[in-house]
């Protein structure tokens, strides 16, 4: 993974937060999608709703556990 | 330049982007990819008109040597400025610019996971409400049996600005030197545009009050606010030039309505809302917090 800068390490732990949450950013994203394209419409609808809330909440709690970035 | 003349002229640039709609509705013969086609052509033209008036003949002889990032710039703006006009000619004219404002929110999912930049609350909540807003916007449409296409190809119009400014600012982490003038990334990528739909648009139909009206696209509404806003952008702070923009939503429903009698269907209406009221509660804090 790269460091949030160039020459910054990034702390082993906000590492492993950040890859879990780029994997259930990327889970909610693509669900709706894997369900449309395998007919399921009503399925992807309703991932459809879920998958900004899934993101939305994953991103709040990587804030939870690492702190709030500066604005 | 004074801020309030700054903001007048980005209250103009976004009066310019929001005819495109309306324009589009008044064509005789040209369709789809002929419209598309002739826009970006007619862009091209502007600006290497523009480009070669404000930097010189001498930009043209360094072509081959632009950096790739330039390069991979101008195929967003190809991507964005066909499925724009692509969209417009398959649904209607608000849910496309609905679709295409939740871009600012793309771009910032894009920088969390490919350049790891974190996210304050505001921005993920802003994420939520937006998506919802499309979510409603889709779904409501698919249960009335209303086709998708036009609103699946306006979403190419935010992944490709997000991929675009995921590239520019990867390439500027890389190398500070690359941050450069961005401008000739428009012109490749009215070029690309024009040459990859000149064949899907042949044999090509447009009459002359057609050609008229899209050369008003390429010029008035694409090539001078492009210019003007890569201008405005060294005046307003990011959050402002935003929050600004999105009244090119606004105006364009508005045009569309009043100039083409296209009203919007109330899920529209609601899911732009949704969009604008994130956009506008993360913007306004952004500024808040300068």
């Amino acid at each position: 993974m790269k460091p949030l800068l160039p020459n910054s390490p990034m702390p082993a732990r906000a590492a492993r937060v950040m890859a879990g949450a780029d994997f259930l950013i990327v889970l909610f994203g693509a669900l709706p999608a894997f369900c449309w394209l395998n007919d399921a419409p009503e399925l992807g609808l309703l991932t459809s709703f879920l998958m900004p809330c899934g993101i939305a909440l994953t991103g709040i709690g990587e804030n939870a556990l690492l702190g709030e970035p500066p604005q | 330049m004074t801020h309030a003349r700054a903001v007048f002229l980005m209250i103009l640039v976004t009066l310019l982007w929001s005819i495109a709609g309306v324009v589009t509705r008044h064509l005789e013969a040209a369709r789809s990819f002929e419209v598309t086609f002739w826009r970006s052509l007619f862009n091209a033209l502007a600006l290497t008109v523009a480009l070669t008036w404000l930097r010189g003949p001498a930009l043209w002889r360094g072509v081959a040597r632009w950096p790739r990032a330039l390069w991979l710039s101008g195929i967003c703006w190809a991507v964005m400025f066909t499925a724009f006009m692509v969209a417009i000619t398959l649904t209607t004219v608000a849910n496309v610019l609905v679709t295409m404002a939740i871009g600012p929110l793309v771009t910032a999912l894009f920088a969390r996971i490919f350049l790891h930049h974190r996210l304050p609350a505001r921005t993920w909540s802003a994420i939520a409400i937006a998506g919802l807003g499309i979510a409603w916007m889709f779904g409501r449409e698919a249960q009335a049996g209303v086709s998708l296409a036009g609103t699946l190809v306006a979403l190419a119009v935010p992944l490709a600005a997000a991929v675009n400014w995921t590239i520019l600012q990867h390439g500027n982490r890389e190398d500070a030197e690359s941050a450069q003038d961005m401008l000739p990334a428009v012109w490749i990528g009215a070029l690309l545009s024009a040459l990859v739909t000149l064949p899907l648009a042949w044999p090509l139909m447009a009459s002359a009050h057609d050609l008229g009206l899209l050369a008003l696209l390429g010029s008035v509404q694409l090539a001078i606010p492009c210019l003007l806003v890569v201008r405005l952008a060294r005046e307003l702070p990011a959050p402002e030039i935003a929050l600004l923009a999105l009244l090119e939503v606004v105006f364009g429903v508005a045009w569309a309505w009043i100039g083409a009698g296209e009203t919007p269907s109330p899920a529209t209406l609601t899911g732009g809302t949704l969009v604008l009221a994130a956009l506008v509660g993360n913007e306004a804090l952004a500024l808040r917090r300068r």
